[in-house]
């Protein structure tokens, strides 16, 4: 019997619900590592005028065609209002986030329910200022948002009225799905803004490639070597843009999130529970590691080749 | 197929002819020509990238499993830059496909 005794207890504690210590490290990756997904994201979606822009630009320089600033401003996908809307929206999916990782270890509650009404309201402005953005592009962002919002706002009133651990796992096993069509809108138009950078990067490598070989029988050594340098450059871009996709730190932050609504849902987790829960976690993390890194290598390729 | 299955798949074709043309000696005849069906599909991407359509129609899918199947008889075909012909050919059937899928889904307005 004595020997009997901590296997018990090691039985019994495995069968007893989750505490909110178990949360602590697997939601401060996930916080962490949704950072990293989001401000990837954002960087791609800044940008994506300024892609529209210069691909123009390119085009016209490559072909010697003239330049009209009309034509700029037609080629932009998004409008200034939208691209702030998109990068509003990730913030506040930021902000959620940090929510979360509070809940799993603030020791008081009055913190967390503080932050939670501020967060509330700064979504209810938010969802006000979305339904005023006009125009087809904006129709699957808006639906998204004006569908999911009000759930989020449920969840962070709840807050206010639960302890932490309830408060947490309410917001885990309702938040989950909402979010995840949230990152699904996002992830659409990040893809849009993925595509059209490839479709630039593309062109700039062929007029670099045109450039140098109209340069060949000129015979000017100092004007091919310069010449070259923007074709390795070009490559260079070209490479590191491979893997520099939001989507995918997108996907794998959804999965982390259908891993955590798992684990909330598990009434007596045991340690294989646990530990598959982390390693949802850790590979998210490392995911969006990889990203977050493959991003600022394009970038400062991209500030190089300026 | 969604829409942007459809604009992935135009971003592969504008790959394979920047591929091609980046590959051409500036002089060369097919050059102005492959630019120019170029700028067509590029302008059809921004389009398609610009606004939503509704991908759960049987006439997006029925269009868009058109262009697929054009896509998949062109596909690896244009680096074949000792055919420019049939390059230019193939770059033409996909970009005839492309605005006979838009047309379908009204995306001219």
């Amino acid at each position: 019997m004595t020997r009997l005794r901590p296997a018990l207890v090691l039985l019994l504690a495995a069968a007893a619900c989750a505490r909110p210590s178990d949360y602590r490290a697997p939601v401060e990756t996930f916080r962490d590592a949704s950072a990293v997904v989001i401000k990837s994201t954002q960087t791609f979606l800044q940008a994506l005028n300024k892609t529209e822009r210069d691909h123009y630009i390119a085009d016209q320089v490559a072909s010697q065609s003239p330049i009209q600033l009309s034509r700029i401003e037609e080629v932009q996908v998004f409008g200034p209002e939208a691209i702030a809307a998109r990068i509003d929206v990730l913030d506040h999916l930021a902000d959620y986030t940090d929510l979360l990782y509070q809940l799993a270890t603030a020791d008081s509650p009055q913190r967390v329910q503080a932050e939670a009404k501020d967060l509330g309201e700064a979504l209810a402005n938010f969802s006000t200022s979305v339904s005023s953005l006009n125009g087809a592009d904006n129709a699957g962002f808006k639906t998204a948002v004006t569908t999911v919002l009000p759930v989020i706002g449920d969840i962070l009133q709840a807050i206010a009225t639960q302890t932490l651990e309830d408060a947490l796992k309410k917001a885990i096993t309702t938040g989950a799905g909402p979010v995840n069509r949230l990152i699904d809108a996002i992830k659409t138009d990040a893809e849009i803004a993925y595509q059209r950078k490839r479709n630039a990067l593309s062109k700039r490598r062929a007029d670099a490639a045109l450039a140098y070989n109209a340069q060949v029988a000129k015979g000017d050594a100092a004007a091919l070597r310069r010449l070259g340098e923007a074709i390795a450059s070009a490559e260079d871009q070209w490479e590191a843009f491979q893997t520099a996709r939001p989507a995918t730190g997108l996907d794998a932050m959804e999965r982390a999130n259908l891993a955590l609504e798992t684990f909330a849902r598990t009434r007596h987790p045991q340690a294989p529970d646990l530990r598959s829960f982390v390693d949802a976690m850790d590979a998210f993390a490392a995911t969006a590691a990889r990203l977050g890194e493959d991003v600022a290598r394009l970038r400062d390729l991209q500030k190089d080749a300026r | 197929m969604t829409q942007l299955d459809v604009i992935r798949m135009i971003g592969d074709v504008l790959t394979g002819i920047d591929v091609a043309a980046g590959s051409l000696m500036p002089d060369d005849p097919n050059l102005v020509r492959l630019q120019d069906q170029r700028r067509l599909l590029d302008a059809r991407q921004l389009i398609l990238s610009r606004q939503l359509f509704d991908e759960n129609t049987a006439r997006f899918q029925s269009a868009a499993a058109d262009l697929s199947a054009v896509n998949e008889q062109i596909r690896g075909r244009l680096g074949r830059i000792e055919d420019m012909i049939g390059v230019l050919h193939d770059v033409a059937r996909f970009l005839d496909a492309v605005t006979r899928f838009m047309t379908a889904i009204h995306a001219f307005g």
